[in-house]
């Protein structure tokens, strides 16, 4: 049997066919990552505050301790939520089961550690056990949360958009009916102390374990299977699909993964002021995706980046924080926020990543 | 290019910054020398800073500033979220003021970071609110709202002809402040036997979602006669809801707090009292009692920790009296 193939008409059209891409020198890759310049941005406006804070107030180590903290939380988000966006998928109910998750966390620390009237007088009689309990169940409601997104996205095939903003308001409302409308008592101090607000060397620990999951979800995404499958899926549904990737069962996981670091968030949350927030948090998942995507993300997926995301979500806490040292009016912090997230994007717009750092024609 | 546009930004960011710079007093040598005193600086940290009540202490605060040569910082979110207002405080107490002044928006919340602050040598004074444990920081100034809340009763029993079915709206179930609005309010109807307390809702300070509340609570009391609402947020929702229903001088309303908007609705009938705090003489009274921490013209754990601060019932009659005046919240400075 012969196959017919058209023979190139010279070796010359050959060479212009079967070319290689042209890869850029690498001083010219390193200047293209996104990661690169919000990094500089980061570091600009940290010498920016620090030159023009009143007594240079900014650059105390008390305020950098502040600021790790501060981050702790938002960084975890964002490099959690990275990971969705990088499937092609939002979920803006990262703040709603945060809250959820700190909740029945809380509680059950509380209700483990001593009766009642015990944890009223401040007395915690089982205190390693009720910790040890309040962390398994923060990861495990936020777990379960994520489970309830990904089954809403994968077995109701509703647009994840939609899914997670039905799922914000009934995490929302199931945190308060738990709660009964109030932020939850008698949280062991000994939590805050050593945990919530402990440091390591002058870092927050909580930053640490942040910084950590950071890491260890880079690796997950560059070095893994799963990570390859990620990517494929947000690059192209339909071409992941078809070249083997199972998307729904990569997407569940992936939704539960999420749902379990943002439990651990609720942990930090709630560790830290020895109380919930069942009020707060309701700009965290726009704040989390805004960060993934001033590190270099691309909300239609196939493109992004931890680092990039956890750098773009400190962008947003040093800006902030920088801006109430200058006495800056809470009414101009929240323009000046807005303005500087459309510059920093803009600017790092410029550099379009590509795995092999090639130009993007 | 890059550099170029790196170096704008950085000079907009700097002209922002130094434009919109907040409300910082200057000392003038002039002043300085007047008031005799050294300057001292003294942070200022509240939430929900666009709500009438906290502006008012701000024009006191600033008033009490100038007058004791104060370099007055002022900050916090514009919501009601303690994570926001604790991030301010702590940036605040970077700077290293002479005495800080904070709302504890959450009396577990700041409890450490209050004593962190204390444990740094700042000394604090603890505005309209308690923290979870007594005695930390060096003062506190609260109303007796319990008081209050009696007033509130006893106006809005009078408005409704002493007998009917009332209401409440109020704020949270878990902030001390109005735990006690709610609790006066119920202990002083014990002195009305014909009027009955059939409601109590929650709105977490969303004027929307008080708003829908007051709708759902008139259609399931039709023979409501009046609403307590415990604080500007509620007042003003459900003033707006009860005229939505027609039932403006059918269903009697007393508010809380006497911010611009409450004081006109007053004056249009749309509500029938209103219960004032004294939010400039919070601001006042704590910026001058922390100058004098920070000039140690006081000791750092007074003998009285907590001081109250009183308020007034106010209705259309007593309006524009001047006794009621300087207990009208501002909505500027």
């Amino acid at each position: 049997m012969t196959v017919e193939t058209s023979a190139p008409a010279s070796a010359t059209d050959m060479d212009a066919e079967m070319a290689p891409p042209r890869v850029a020198s690498w001083p010219r890759r390193v200047v293209r990552q996104p990661v690169l310049w919000v990094a500089l941005i980061d570091i600009g406006l940290i010498a920016l505050f620090s030159l023009i804070s009143p007594g240079h107030a900014f650059f105390k180590v008390a305020n950098f301790t502040n600021m790790g903290l501060d981050a702790a939380e938002i960084v975890l988000l964002a490099a959690a939520v990275a990971l969705l966006i990088g499937a092609g998928e939002l979920d803006i109910s990262l703040g709603a089961n945060l809250v959820l998750s700190s909740v029945v966390g809380a509680k059950v620390c509380v209700a483990l550690a001593g009766s009642d009237a015990e944890v009223a007088a401040g007395l915690y009689p089982h205190l390693g056990i009720a910790i040890a309990a309040g962390v398994v169940a923060t990861i495990l409601a936020g777990s379960l949360f994520g489970l309830g997104n990904a089954l809403l996205v994968t077995r109701a095939g509703i647009n994840s958009f939609i899914a997670t903003l039905g799922t914000l308001g009934i995490g929302t409302g199931l945190a308060l009916v738990i709660a009964g409308g109030n932020d939850v008592q008698f949280v062991p101090p000994q939590l805050q102390s050593g945990f919530g607000l402990a440091k390591v060397a002058g870092v927050p620990l909580a930053f640490i374990v942040s910084l950590v999951a950071g890491g260890v979800l880079w690796f997950l995404l560059r070095r893994t299977r799963l990570g390859l499958r990620t990517l494929a899926l947000g690059s192209s549904r339909e071409a992941a699909i078809r070249a083997g990737v199972p998307a729904a069962k990569t997407l569940l996981v992936l939704f539960v993964l999420v749902g379990a670091l943002v439990g651990v968030a609720g942990f930090i949350d709630f560790s830290r002021f020895a109380t919930t927030n069942v009020g707060g948090h309701q700009t965290d998942a726009l704040a989390a995706i805004a960060g993934v995507v001033i590190g270099g993300g691309s909300l239609f997926g196939g493109r992004v980046s931890i680092p990039g995301a956890v750098l773009g979500a400190l962008l947003a806490v040093i800006l902030q924080t920088g801006l109430i040292i200058q006495g800056l009016q809470p009414f101009y912090q929240q323009i000046a926020v807005g303005t500087v997230l459309l510059i920093a994007v803009w600017i790092r717009g410029h550099a379009r990543w590509t795995p092999d750092g090639s130009t993007q024609t | 290019m890059r550099t170029k546009l790196l170096a704008t930004i950085a000079a907009l960011l700097l002209g922002v910054g130094l434009a919109a710079c907040g409300d910082d007093s200057d000392d003038s040598p002039a002043a300085a020398a007047k008031a005799g005193d050294d300057p001292v600086s003294v942070s200022f940290t509240v939430a929900l800073t666009n709500d009438p009540f906290f502006i008012t202490q701000r024009c006191g605060a600033e008033d009490a500033a100038r007058k004791l040569n104060v370099k007055l910082s002022f900050q916090g979110p514009t919501s009601a979220d303690f994570q926001q207002e604790l991030k301010a405080f702590n940036s605040e107490l970077v700077k290293q003021p002479d005495a800080a002044v904070v709302v504890p928006f959450s009396p577990t919340a700041f409890l450490a970071p209050v004593r962190n602050a204390v444990a740094q040598g700042i000394p604090v004074v603890l505005n309209n609110g308690t923290l979870s444990q007594e005695g930390v920081g060096s003062k506190q100034f609260v109303t007796n709202e319990t008081q209050l809340g009696k007033l509130a009763a006893e106006g809005l029993a009078k408005a409704i002809g002493e007998r009917g079915e009332v209401a409440m709206l109020a704020f949270r179930s878990d902030v001390p402040p109005h735990q006690k609005r709610i609790a006066g309010f119920r202990e002083g109807m014990k002195a009305f036997p014909n009027i009955k307390i059939v409601d109590l809702q929650y709105s977490n300070g969303e004027a929307a979602k008080a708003a829908a509340e007051v709708n759902a609570m008139l259609q399931a009391h039709p023979d409501l006669k009046g609403l307590f609402a415990t604080d500007t947020t509620n007042s003003q929702a459900a003033a707006s809801a009860i005229k939505g229903n027609d039932k403006a001088g059918a269903v009697k309303l007393v508010g809380y707090d006497a911010s611009p908007q409450e004081v006109a609705a007053l004056r249009a009938g749309t509500i029938q009292g209103l219960v004032a705090q004294d939010p400039y003489r919070y601001g006042y009274e704590t910026t001058k009692y922390a100058a004098q921490l920070a000039r140690k013209q006081v000791p750092a754990k007074p003998a009285e920790f907590t001081q109250e601060l009183g308020g007034k019932y106010i209705d259309k009659a007593t309006l524009d009296s001047p006794e009621v005046k300087p207990f009208l919240y501002r909505g500027s400075c």
